[in-house]
């Protein structure tokens, strides 16, 4: 490629790009090789805030590819979404950018709901804007670990349930409790998220994992979460390895290094419906629940269609069962569980009999417990 | 006139050497100093030298610094053990002509990804996995032997990334041994061990250390190979590290102060081994 010098007359031949060349045309040129290079790049952001814009941060599978097309080509706004892998990164990565916000809609589980609004990340939801609202179950719309101060905090979704998860031809007989993953015979084959396995510890051990209880008494929640740690760095020998996403537990229970496992991801309900020997339970002891929400962010620079957006999701029908089969979790609509097939219910639901001893995380008791179980959990990891 | 284009050449290292390298650190630095970051919204904020303070009271924290030391000087060894024979084949017994395949061969597996070769190793060593099928097939094992998860696989996995650190410059000084001094050496009666002790390893001594070096710090901020290959007792310091940049409940000062830590440690390291090869360089064959 040759270059054209700037004091070029008509009628010379214009000479290749030299490193001779006097100091002002090579700024130059480098200016307009920098101008050249970044045009596309503002051209694109320009066009694309022109068509609208929605910037979704998301767990994979929350925003299923068909209704995403569907809500892009009727809205005319893009949606992009930004996969997030747990509560932790997101909500850093959204503290870091609280100041200007990239982020119109973001994924809050319900236990970790009060550090999304204490760090002023997520505002209000203003329902009368929602006109599909009502088509959410009363259980979820209605509950109060998604209200501060009285305002309901984002839309529910999808809800997950902590589980034991135990392959069937090494595990016997089938568990029936947390206990199970403390049984020598199991000896590192286990797995489990350190922090939600934390709360099952405490469910087996008879303490209060909403923390509800121990709201007048901070020193006992301070001795049940000290009690369940240290029954975990005891039996830390049982344990082949921390996982702390779907993928690392798909691959520790299909690989054959883990026969046991307690999990809320969605991975025993791939495993189970492909056919392969897991089954999982919810223990005698009970489970925590966890709801995921989509909020809107504070500040948020779509927020008309990130409203927009949110409605679109409860009111297209067949939305429930996409969800379910994308995401791996029961959604929290009226509709959960229409259009879906009797193994699929089996895989991803909770068995009738098992819902009473489901307990959901509470806002309330959520102050107290993040401290200690964030704590508990660096503990148990060095311990 | 012509100063300058060589200038403003220069000038874009620099600048991204101030950019990538000395930048990122001077955030850390301040992000280490703060009590929380980010703060609270509206909340100002204030400086501390708790992040600091918790590498010594904290849990676990100082273990998994010498964990992650021992680890480095393991893989270290490890590599020079098996890098030296094989630089040593490429360049003293292949042909000249054909040493540029043979070392072409040697770092292909270096092309790919960090993280897709530790996947590779997932499938080799896990209970499912290639070496487990292949031991049962062979009717030497009728349950799978627990590989993964530990700190064998982990050495296995931080050997393999940092190989290379190792290999080339060991290379590079085989490469440059004069061959008339190994011959010399053998029509004067030194035989196989004595050439090699007295005349090779004295002479390609810088190698090693810079290699010794390079690997050493190389491997102690290794990350892929613990996380995805280590078990729940096998905690290194990067690990730590990530899991502080990662925690919910803004450990961010904590992941800065321990990253500087773990720079600090690593530059100590690198000075002591330093101080050693000027020696090692000294040596000449009697």
């Amino acid at each position: 490629m040759r270059i054209e010098p700037e004091d070029h007359t008509p009628g010379e031949t214009a000479v290749p790009l030299s490193l001779d060349a006097s100091p002002r045309l090579v700024t130059r040129r480098a200016a307009l090789v920098g101008a050249a290079l970044t045009a596309p790049c503002i051209l694109r952001a320009r066009s694309a805030s022109a068509a609208g814009v929605l910037n979704v941060t998301a767990y994979d599978g929350f925003v299923p590819p068909d209704f995403r097309k569907q809500f892009e080509s009727a809205a005319g706004t893009e949606v992009r979404v930004r996969l997030a892998a747990s509560q932790a990164p997101e909500l850093t990565l959204l503290v870091a950018e609280r100041d200007h916000p990239l982020t119109d809609i973001c994924t809050v589980v319900g236990s970790r709901l009060h550090q999304f609004v204490d760090n002023g990340i997520i505002e209000p939801l203003d329902t009368s804007r929602l006109n599909n609202w009502s088509r959410i179950n009363p259980l979820y719309s209605e509950a109060d670990w998604n209200r501060v101060n009285g305002a309901i905090m984002g839309v529910p979704l999808v809800v997950g349930a902590d589980v034991l998860v135990y392959q069937t031809q090494e595990v016997t007989p089938p568990p029936d409790s947390w206990g199970a993953m403390f049984d020598p015979k199991y000896k590192r084959r286990v797995t489990y998220d350190i922090e939600d396995f934390l709360l099952c510890t405490m469910l087996l051990r008879g303490a209060d994992p909403t923390f509800v209880s121990y709201l007048a008494n901070p020193a006992a929640a301070a001795r049940a979460v000290d009690a369940a740690r240290d029954l975990l760095i005891r039996h830390k020998s049982q344990v082949v390895r921390f996982f702390d996403e779907g993928s690392e537990l798909e691959q520790l229970l299909t690989g054959g290094d883990a026969v046991l496992a307690q999990t809320y991801a969605s991975t025993p309900a791939k495993l189970i419906l492909a056919g392969l020997p897991f089954r999982r339970v919810i223990p005698k002891e009970g489970s925590m629940a966890f709801v995921y929400t989509f909020a809107v962010v504070q500040g948020a620079p779509h927020r008309d269609a990130a409203y927009r957006f949110l409605d679109a999701m409860l009111a297209t029908p067949g939305l429930s069962a996409a969800l379910t089969r994308s995401a791996g979790y029961m959604t929290s609509f009226k509709e959960s569980g229409a259009g879906l097939t009797e193994v699929e219910k089996a895989a991803y639901g909770v068995p009738d009999d098992a819902l009473g001893r489901i307990r959901f995380a509470s806002y309330q008791g959520q102050a107290l417990s993040s401290a200690l179980i964030d704590r508990a959990v660096e503990q148990v990891k060095a311990g | 006139v012509r100063r300058w284009p060589r200038l403003i050449f220069l000038a874009v290292p620099l600048l991204w050497v101030a950019a990538a390298h000395v930048g990122p650190l001077i955030a850390m630095a301040r992000i280490s100093a703060f009590a929380t970051y980010p703060g609270p919204p509206g909340a100002a904020a204030t400086w501390s030298a708790a992040a600091y303070a918790a590498f010594l009271h904290g849990p676990g924290y100082r273990a998994s610094l010498l964990h992650s030391l021992a680890l480095a000087t393991a893989t270290t060894a490890v590599s020079l053990l098996l890098a030296y024979p094989l630089a040593y084949h490429v360049a003293l017994r292949v042909a000249p002509a054909r040493r540029g395949r043979r070392l072409m061969l040697l770092v292909a597996p270096f092309w790919t990804s960090e993280v897709l070769r530790m996947f590779a190793i997932v499938l080799l060593l896990a209970n499912r996995g290639a070496l487990n099928a292949l031991l049962r097939w062979a009717g030497l094992t009728r349950s799978p032997i627990p590989l993964l998860y530990g700190t064998g696989a982990v050495l296995a996995g931080v050997v393999y990334t940092v190989l290379l650190s190792m290999l080339l410059p060991l290379y590079a000084a085989l490469d440059q041994l004069p061959p008339d001094l190994l011959e010399a050496a053998s029509d004067l009666g030194a035989g196989a061990w004595s050439r090699f002790w007295r005349v090779t390893l004295p002479l390609t001594a810088r190698g090693v250390a810079s290699g010794t070096i390079l690997t050493f710090l190389a491997s102690l901020g290794v990350f892929a190979a613990p996380a995805l290959l280590g078990g729940a007792g096998t905690p290194t310091f990067a690990t730590t590290i990530v899991d502080l940049f990662g925690a919910a409940s803004g450990r961010w000062p904590m992941g800065a102060a321990f990253g500087f830590i773990l720079l600090l440690a690593g530059t100590a390291c690198a000075v002591g081994l330093a101080a050693l090869a000027p020696g090692l360089r000294r040596t000449r064959p009697t």
